[in-house]
């Protein structure tokens, strides 16, 4: 399960990357070689379109990244959408299911959080009801 | 048929196994029911609609609905206890980390002077019509902004939502009630399934 945590935090930083196009952030370091995958890093790359990008763009990022969250977990990075909807940004580019498998499977919401949301409904119908 | 006061507990969990067989059944009906209802059957379309982001879109509208939330003073009473919410988590870092939430996250999901009102002239102006900004922060714990635009898309073309973009350049959403409607039902057949059982 913590491998699968690793790969989703993994996978939501580097979509944010792609997407925001830091892939030319400074790096600690330049790398004359490129860097290795394991059998399963290399899976979860094949599998997601959004790592793909990133690892033929800079692998070394992708490097970067798997080691860090080997260490500890990446908070995760959002999109950041104008509160207007208003394009002042650059479209942010479509993560489709189907091209990042894991990336839907792994976004899993917290079973807490869900019940807190319930809870917050429960709350706010239920002082409508006693004002009736 | 409702069990007799005294009746002895079975010894094995097979009253367990049927309601969790119930409830793997409403998790799976959901997704197949909006699917088998969307406007549109385009694989990119109905991709999304299977997301269980799609499950928590489609339960937070039935429960507005559900909840008699429909005034604006409704609204306005979830979204200043969403805003309490967000501060009392604020203060449990060990919370944050277990719904996974960062505090700049957090901070961007709260209503403040500006969009608290627009939030309410639009529910005023008609009943359930909200900003997809607005939306996303209403379910910031559930999904990302990101994640709550994509639904919002499926959604809008698979005939459940609207999607209108106001002169002021926000992107308005309503229900139809298509997406309730569906949820609610599975809800009532999973009642009826677990009702019927032992």
């Amino acid at each position: 399960m913590s491998r699968l945590l690793r790969a989703k935090e993994l996978l939501v930083v580097a979509a944010a990357m792609v997407l925001a196009d830091v892939a030319q952030a400074d790096l600690v370091g330049v790398q004359a070689s490129p860097p290795t995958f394991s059998r399963e890093e290399s899976q979860v790359i094949e599998r997601n379109a959004a790592l793909s990008k990133a690892v033929k763009g800079d692998p070394w990022i992708v490097r970067r990244l798997f080691d860090a969250t080997s260490e500890q977990p990446i908070p995760s990075v959002q999109s950041v959408q104008p509160d207007d909807d208003k394009q002042a940004v650059p479209p942010v580019e479509e993560l489709e299911p189907a091209s990042n498998p894991d990336l839907p499977r792994l976004q899993r919401v917290s079973p807490e959080a869900v019940n807190d949301l319930f809870q917050l409904l429960k709350l706010a119908g239920a002082k409508q009801q006693e004002k009736k | 048929m409702p069990k007799p006061k005294n009746a002895p507990e079975p010894v094995g969990w097979e009253n367990e196994l049927e309601l969790l067989e119930s409830l793997r059944w409403g998790r799976k009906e959901f997704p197949d029911r909006i699917c088998q209802a969307s406007r549109s059957q385009e694989e990119r379309v109905l991709s999304v609609l299977r997301l269980e982001a799609t499950y928590h879109l489609a339960e937070f509208f039935f429960l507005l609905r559900a909840r008699g939330i429909e005034a604006a003073e409704d609204i306005g009473r979830l979204a200043e206890l969403h805003n309490q919410y967000i501060v009392d988590i604020m203060k449990d870092p060990a919370k944050m980390e277990r719904i996974g939430l960062n505090s700049e996250r957090a901070l961007e999901a709260m209503f403040t002077a500006d969009t608290m009102p627009r939030l309410l002239q639009n529910w005023r102006e008609r009943s359930g019509a909200i900003d997809q900004s607005n939306l996303a922060r209403l379910l910031m714990v559930v999904m990302s902004t990101e994640t709550c635009r994509k639904l919002v898309v499926a959604c809008a073309e698979a005939g459940f939502l609207e999607r209108a973009r106001t002169p002021y350049g926000t992107m308005l959403v309503v229900s139809n009630g298509k997406l309730e409607t569906l949820f609610g039902q599975m809800l009532r057949d999973l009642r009826g399934r677990i009702g019927g059982r032992g």
